[in-house]
């Protein structure tokens, strides 16, 4: 639900005077100005403060903040728990009780002007869908707004969104494109990464080069909006039976950027069977081994898995040795003990992290067999077959497969 | 009685093409010349002259709508021409119903049931010089009714200066619709001005709120604040604000829909 123009309930601790609105100036008084109590929106606190009175509200009805996540709100009652997360004005809540529900809508009506009440289906441009067994995240309207700004509304479809014989590089030979019109590109894109993590490591191969644009690198940044338009109706799948545990993979390519060395590492990371978050980033430094890059992808993965179960304790759900699938046997003794040879001595102490959380019990890492890997997908390019595959496994489905 | 032919004469009769023969496959033709009904195969259609006149009549057409396009929205347009499609049927079919014998053929009635009528194409008359939507729907009388209620609401220009919303009674009442939110909020007081106050300017924002289908819903005017003119210390002191991370909707969503409870 929203709160109606949220930032008017922010109160202000500075002395602020703002001059009479043009047009509706009190004719007695004309030389009058106004002393606020509250912000108005184009103050530059004013998102803090309202979301100070928010919080103070929230607090004094009992709620608690998230540990980490300071924009999250729970409370829990005998073994009923409700959750609400904020998003300036956007608060999505819900609950294992229907009355905390209830007690939380009037509370917040009472204090606040409040409209939109009703499921949740439409959140900071993401379109949801919860049906009976399972929730459904797309992001559709977005795509065809963005091919049709485009102009690729009638393009040709294609399969994937990078052919696996593409390489970028800087092109300084090539033709060069107009880099303005194609800058917001990039941009929409990444935000669309939010529920399709199929285009993630394309969009993010493409994002790399913006400065100097070419036409190969258009070309690239085409056949990802070519694959969009074949894949307009495809979204996260979260199904509803699945055991509640948390397991993330991890996986690197070595070497994977030709144009200097370094290798690319992905991750991500599943609540039962429900993909929750992905990375896919290029690694700061240049490795010696697989094993190497592969060690600091873990290192990464393990980061993530670390604020997942932050922020799972906060919802109750309390993990230990969260399982970190690796395909490296090496990687895995390394993080297990630090072997000192020759080709490992030099690895930066921040890699290292991971040890002491292994050790803590905090997460596991495991062998798993290359072609089982899930993140394969986030670290190169891949073939049509092995794309659909992992696709599918990793719950990113067209609506009318899921509607069935 | 047999016609001789001169040299320069015309070889062909014209005719008028009336259906097909029951037993060959031959046309059957109304010969104007001789006055009877003929089948042959023998014939040319001569499709030019109609089509042309109606490409004349489309032009026309064409070229009306879009100088009512330069004052109004397409869809405006789209609304009234359709309305005046139907009200030129009625007055045809009124002149039809006042001068009956005048062509000897009786009154065709048009009935309603008949309007507003299809939209036709042209072969050489391109798709995007046509304005609107073909595929849409026809919209009847009484969704123009709907459509007219809606006018009388909501302002459809979006005033770049106070000046010219000021000259707008659904703008001016929008202003106010915001500015006794303000009482309402108890947002700020009236005070005397003193010399060492550093006073923030302030602008009205107008934007028009649209519906799925691009109709005008809302007038909205926003009271805002020059920011820019703000000075750290003085007017304002910390300004972070924390926002959710999309990350953590994503667990939220997996998580509740794995404990089994709906979102709102």
């Amino acid at each position: 639900m929203d709160v109606k123009s949220a930032f008017l309930n922010g109160y202000i601790d500075e002395e602020v005077y703002v001059s009479q609105p043009p047009g509706f100036e009190d004719h007695s008084h004309p030389d009058h100005v106004y002393k606020l109590r509250k912000a108005l929106y184009g103050f530059k606190q004013a998102s803090r403060q309202w979301y100070e009175r928010l919080s103070n509200f929230l607090t004094s009805q009992g709620y608690d903040r998230g540990k980490v996540d300071k924009t999250f709100f729970i409370r829990k009652l005998n073994f009923d728990i409700i959750l609400v997360q904020v998003y300036v004005d956007d608060i999505i809540f819900g609950s294992t009780n229907e009355i905390l529900c209830q007690e939380f809508v009037s509370a917040m009506d009472g204090e606040f002007e409040m409209s939109m009440m009703g499921e949740l289906n439409f959140f900071l441009g993401l379109q949801v869908k919860q049906m009976e067994h399972g929730t459904f995240l797309c992001q559709s309207k977005y795509y065809k707004e963005l091919l049709k700004k485009f102009k690729m509304d009638k393009c040709k479809e294609a399969s994937t969104p990078i052919s696996t014989s593409c390489y970028l590089d800087l092109d300084e030979k090539g033709v060069s494109v107009d880099q303005t019109k194609y800058r917001g590109l990039i941009g929409s894109l990444l935000y669309l990464t939010t529920s399709r993590p199929d285009i993630m490591f394309s969009v993010c191969m493409c994002a790399r080069f913006q400065s100097n644009l070419k036409e190969s690198h258009f070309k690239a940044r085409k056949r990802i909006l070519k694959y969009l338009k074949g894949t307009i109706n495809v979204g996260l799948w979260y199904p509803r039976v699945a055991p509640l545990s948390l397991i993330g993979y991890s996986d690197s390519d070595f070497a994977g950027c030709k144009l200097n060395r370094k290798s690319t590492s992905g991750t991500c990371h599943l609540l039962g069977v429900s993909l929750i978050s992905w990375h896919s980033k290029k690694q700061a430094c240049v490795t010696l081994s697989t094993a190497e890059a592969e060690y600091i992808a873990v290192g990464s993965c393990c980061a993530q898995i670390l604020w997942l179960k932050q922020q799972l304790s906060d919802f109750g759900l309390s993990l230990s040795k969260i399982p970190l699938k690796c395909d490296n046997t090496s990687a895995i003794n390394l993080t297990k003990n630090l072997v000192q040879h020759s080709r490992t001595k030099h690895i930066e102490i921040r890699h290292h992290f991971i040890r002491g959380h292994v050790s803590n019990g905090d997460c596991e890492v495991e062998f798993i067999e290359t072609n089982k890997q899930l993140v394969d997908f986030f670290t190169k390019p891949l073939a049509r077959d092995r794309f659909n595959h992992l696709r599918t496994e990793l719950g990113i489905l067209d609506i009318s497969n899921v509607q069935n | 009685m047999a016609k001789i032919i001169l040299a320069f004469d015309a070889k062909a009769d014209d005719g008028i093409f009336i259906g097909y023969s029951s037993h060959s496959h031959a046309y059957r033709i109304y010969n104007k010349c001789t006055m009877t009904v003929e089948e042959s195969v023998h014939v040319v259609f001569d499709e030019t002259n109609l089509d042309l006149q109606d490409v004349n009549k489309n032009r026309a057409e064409e070229e009306e709508n879009s100088n009512e396009l330069l004052q109004n929205n397409s869809r405006l347009i789209q609304k009234f021409n359709k309305l005046n499609f139907s009200d030129n049927e009625s007055n045809e079919e009124k002149a039809e119903q006042e001068a009956p014998t005048h062509e000897g053929v009786p009154p065709v009635p048009v009935r309603n049931a008949d309007l507003p009528r299809e939209w036709r194409i042209p072969r050489d008359l391109s798709l995007d010089n046509i304005i609107g939507q073909i595929e849409q729907r026809v919209s009847t009388r009484r969704t123009f009714n709907n459509f007219c209620e809606n006018m009388s609401f909501v302002s459809q220009i979006e005033p770049t200066s106070i000046a010219i919303a000021l000259s707008d009674d659904k703008w001016i009442d929008a202003m106010h619709d915001e500015l006794n939110q303000f009482t309402r909020n108890n947002v700020w007081v009236l005070v005397p001005r003193s010399p060492d106050m550093h006073v923030i300017g302030t602008k009205w924002a107008f934007t028009n709120k649209l519906d799925e289908q691009g109709i005008i819903v809302k007038n909205k005017a926003r009271l805002v604040a020059k920011g820019y003119n703000q000075e750290e210390g003085i007017d304002f002191g910390e300004t972070y604000a924390l926002v959710a991370r999309l990350e953590a909707f994503r667990l939220l969503l997996a998580y509740a829909c794995l404990s089994g409870f709906k979102l709102f």
